[in-house]
């Protein structure tokens, strides 16, 4: 009988064909979707999984996060010189990297930091930043950028940066008193990090002390840089993840000022509660595609039930019983339905095949592509089924039209 | 009926058929007995109940009352999965025209039958073979059987049905005005084959029309319209 319903849907594949594409596309925007939706998570966890711990001034523990670690915002105030030495010499502290912000050149966040980034920082399961060209920044006047910035911009080694007050455009007040020399430049690692330029703690000071001077004029300084030697956060590893909990306790109840720590692991999943909503209705968007695209396979095979009773009743006559006229009709619903789905699998492996360097190489987002993820299989597992359901429709009218029709019709 | 009596290809008694609703049946016939090997020519006015006689017959449709028996089973004490496998046993079947299924090849219709019986496939040494020798004897060559059935001409297609319905030996042929769509010549021709297949095949022969120039060819005509007054 399957034979039979492969013969029949070769036979008007005309229509067919098209019904197949409107599954193909669903099926490749749902799995598209589903993708993108767990693969930012995996980004994002990937970004957040070298460190134990982000300390800041008191705040919001998201807010936190994505400043320090996806460089979105800022936090909302400074960790004083002394909080940093208080956490960085905790005994149960591997590695601290201090970080100041607040700066940006043409778009590009400016960092501050010490030389403990480019040897411990670790993202994307245990990777440790690397040098395309140049070395790390030696002294105040050097800086060390990402691998978009470099290729954004077109920069070289000894390229100079002038620096902008905020996160914003051309408009803002420039250091142009300070300008920085690029002396390395980072492999790409798809994530924030290709989008940074760093410097030295020292170098980002001395920035804002060469700026001094037109301190009247710029309403965000006293917010930023009130408090002397402070930075915006300190990402923290440690010797041991089982200490993580007391010390997350412990820096949180430091007496001298008032800190957060925030686990990043943790954070983010208060983060992804966040998105759910959005995620929740591209999910429940794509679904609906999907429907669409089925009811359309139901209406081309209800549309066909009358025209092929005449079919119906010789398959009857030949032998066929009512259950396998139906079943035939089911089949060429499933098989269309399978069609739709491997089609739309092999659109889906193209566009990642296309679009997963691109979106690395500019957005420095992984896509893992290649392969098929659990999740997809039951999602295309699921979508069969469905085809399998509304199928049942067209089936269930041939059914009964056969019922009546016998083997014999007068036209 | 004594049972001494040869078990009928064919056999209706005290049958009546209505469908729902209908307040009279549409149907009452006493008795109708088709021997095994014979050729019967049914002839009726169109209206006169033909198309549902034939389901009866073949066990599409089921009596309200009475029995319908082919080669002695009784339809109505058949479930209906044994119906389906009955009739693709027992039965071949000639429709007035649209006999093919569109999408198959010449070929493949005329073997279409012996997937749904394994009695009739088992009565065939090599099918494929023995299906193009009957192509080839009602003239459908070598060259036609991958076509697809819709590109046939309308005594092609026929014939080819003629062969689906032969092939096998089933032993009741059933043929519901096989030739009102063929032209005089086509028509001729036609019956001719189809006699001499059913002759060699030893099947009985249903052959309903309302063509009373073909009655003569056939062991025995009967009248519709008589079977229905006798039952009134």
């Amino acid at each position: 009988m399957m034979s039979l319903a492969l013969k029949s849907l070769w036979f008007r594949r005309g229509s067919m064909a098209l019904t197949v594409l409107s599954i193909a596309i669903s099926v490749a925007l749902l799995l598209g979707i589903e993708r993108v939706r767990t693969q930012a998570k995996e980004n994002f966890a990937g970004m957040v999984s070298g460190t134990d711990l982000i300390v800041a001034a008191r705040g919001n523990s998201v807010q936190i996060l994505l400043a320090s670690i996806m460089h979105i915002g800022y936090p909302a105030s400074g960790v004083s010189e002394g909080a940093v030495q208080h956490v960085c010499s905790n005994r149960n502290v591997a590695w601290c990297i201090p970080m100041v912000m607040g700066d940006s050149h043409r778009g590009y966040r400016v960092i501050g930091t010490d030389l403990m980034m480019f040897d411990k920082f670790r993202y994307a399961r245990n990777r440790g930043l690397s040098f395309r060209e140049g070395v790390v920044f030696d002294g105040t006047r050097k800086a060390v950028i990402g691998a978009q910035v470099a290729d954004g911009l077109g920069y070289k080694l000894g390229s100079k940066i002038l620096v902008t007050h905020g996160a914003g455009g051309e408009s803002l007040i420039e250091h142009s008193a300070a300008p920085f020399e690029v002396s390395g430049i980072l492999a790409p690692t798809g994530t924030p990090v290709d989008r940074a330029i760093y410097v030295s703690l020292e170098g980002y000071e001395a920035m804002h002390e060469g700026f001094g001077g037109h301190e009247n004029i710029d309403p965000l300084a006293d917010a930023d840089h009130a408090e002397e030697k402070s930075v915006s956060a300190v990402l923290v590893g440690l010797k041991s993840r089982a200490a993580v909990l007391g010390l997350q306790r412990s820096f949180g109840e430091y007496r001298a000022e008032p800190l957060t720590a925030v686990m990043p692991g943790d954070t983010l999943l208060e983060l992804w509660q966040l998105t759910g909503i959005a995620e929740t209705a591209l999910v429940w968007i794509s679904g609906v595609v999907v429907v669409i695209g089925l009811v359309g396979i139901t209406t081309n095979l209800l549309a066909s039930v009358n025209e092929r009773r005449r079919e119906m009743a010789v398959l009857r006559a030949v032998g066929a019983g009512l259950p396998q006229v139906a079943g035939l009709i089911l089949g060429e619903a499933l098989l269309l339905t399978a069609m739709g789905v491997a089609l739309g699998l092999a659109l889906f492996q193209v566009a990642l095949f296309c679009l997963a360097p691109v979106l690395q190489a500019r957005y420095g987002f992984e896509l893992a592509a290649g392969g098929i993820l659990p999740g997809e299989w039951a999602r295309m597992g699921w979508i069969l089924l469905a085809g399998g359901l509304v199928g049942a429709i067209p089936a269930y009218r041939t059914y009964k039209r056969s019922l009546s029709d016998g083997i014999s019709i007068r036209i | 009926m004594g049972t001494d009596a040869p078990i009928a290809a064919v056999e209706l008694s005290d049958v009546r058929f209505g469908w729902r609703g209908a307040s009279s049946p549409l149907l009452a016939i006493s008795s109708i007995r088709i021997e095994r090997g014979e050729k019967v020519f049914l002839a009726g006015p169109s209206g006169s109940g033909k198309s549902t006689l034939l389901g009866l017959m073949s066990g599409v449709l089921l009596p309200q009352a009475g029995s319908v028996r082919v080669l002695g089973q009784a339809w109505e004490s058949m479930s209906a999965s044994q119906r389906d496998r009955y009739r693709a046993d027992h039965l071949g079947v000639i429709f007035q025209m649209f006999n093919l299924v569109p999408y198959l090849s010449v070929l493949e219709n005329v073997l279409l039958p012996l997937k749904f019986s394994k009695l009739r496939l088992g009565r065939l040494a090599q099918p494929e073979r023995e299906a193009r020798e009957l192509l080839e004897l009602l003239g459908i060559g070598a060259e036609m059987l991958g076509r697809p059935a819709g590109e046939l001409s309308v005594g092609e297609q026929q014939r080819t049905a003629a062969v689906r319905a032969l092939l096998g030996q089933p032993e009741v042929v059933i043929a519901d005005e096989p030739t009102s769509a063929l032209d005089a010549d086509n028509r001729d021709a036609f019956l001719e084959l189809l006699l001499v297949e059913v002759g060699r095949s030893g099947a009985a022969l249903v052959f309903v029309s309302h063509d009373r120039s073909l009655a003569s060819r056939f062991d025995r005509v009967v009248e519709l319209a008589d079977l229905r007054a006798e039952a009134q």
